[in-house]
């Protein structure tokens, strides 16, 4: 379905390419949002990712799946982001509040705590958790998305995921 | 680094993973609508196209430029040419009728 969407958008079909986005448009805003905490962020860059895709459609070699390849560009324009603006990392409080549903609260607290531990860890090992670990990619897949070698990104989850068991511990306490 | 994973990690990935599912749940999109992206993708072929349009016309200054210039110097350089022989040409004439002159009065 996909594969023939795509060629009919490079094809320079654009009813197809608008519907193809429109498909992959949740999965990229809720991949930015899980990565960065800040749903601000996540729409921008989402945005910004869209249109790149429209740019780049022509490269897209069906070498991996279209969402790898969205995925791909929308840690690249996060990194980007990051990188001009300088933010400071920013949960978003609103977000954290919506988040903690007290109704769930009781049965699921622990898979909050999680996200929110997540959050603060820093980008270089926030990135490769969460696609190793929300994702499923394999080093080598992410590695190539990142331009990271395999071995640090190896090592990056490791330490992470240390971090991440230390802030959970904190949080118990 | 070691492969094996300790019983620590492996319930770490495991509460990873379902964090991630109800993450998913929770996380509210609000998705623009099919019209919104036909007008996104419509407004980036625009400016694609102004942007082929601005650059093809650079493209052809530049070669206007470029063209301007060579014909100007395949009609100008042999002119400068000629014009160097002449002046050079006349400057030796003038040297030998001095020479001469210098030579007549010498043996006068």
């Amino acid at each position: 379905m996909d594969s023939e969407r795509i060629r009919r958008a490079q094809a320079g079909d654009q009813q197809a390419l608008a519907a193809l986005l429109k498909a992959h448009y949740s999965f990229i805003v809720k991949y930015v949002w899980k990565m960065s905490g800040d749903e601000q962020l996540a729409y921008d860059v989402t945005q910004d990712t869209i249109v790149k895709a429209i740019q780049k459609i022509q490269q897209f070699k069906h070498k991996s799946t279209f969402s790898t390849w969205l995925i791909q560009m929308a840690t690249h324009t996060y990194i980007d982001y990051k990188r001009k603006q300088k933010r400071s990392r920013r949960i978003d409080e609103k977000a954290i509040q919506e988040w903690k549903n007290p109704q769930a609260q009781n049965t699921r607290d622990e898979l909050y705590d999680v996200q929110e531990a997540l959050w603060v860890l820093d980008d270089h090992y926030r990135i490769p958790i969460v696609l190793k670990h929300y994702y499923g990619y394999d080093y080598q897949e992410i590695s190539s998305m990142t331009n990271v070698k395999a071995g640090t990104l190896k090592s990056r989850v490791h330490y992470g995921l240390k971090k991440l068991r230390k802030e959970l511990l904190s949080h118990e306490r | 680094m070691k492969d094996e994973q300790s019983p620590e990690d492996k319930e770490l990935e495991s509460i990873l993973k379902q964090a991630n599912l109800q993450t998913d749940d929770r996380l509210h999109v609000n998705e623009p609508s099919l019209r919104y992206f036909e007008g996104l993708v419509q407004e980036q072929n625009d400016t694609w196209h102004r942007r082929l349009l601005v650059e093809l016309a650079c493209l052809w200054g530049i070669a206007f430029i470029f063209i301007s210039f060579l014909g100007l110097t395949l009609f100008y350089v042999p002119l400068l040419f000629i014009l160097i022989q002449m002046i050079t040409t006349l400057i030796l004439i003038g040297y030998f009728l001095r020479e001469r002159k210098e030579m007549e009065v010498m043996r006068q």
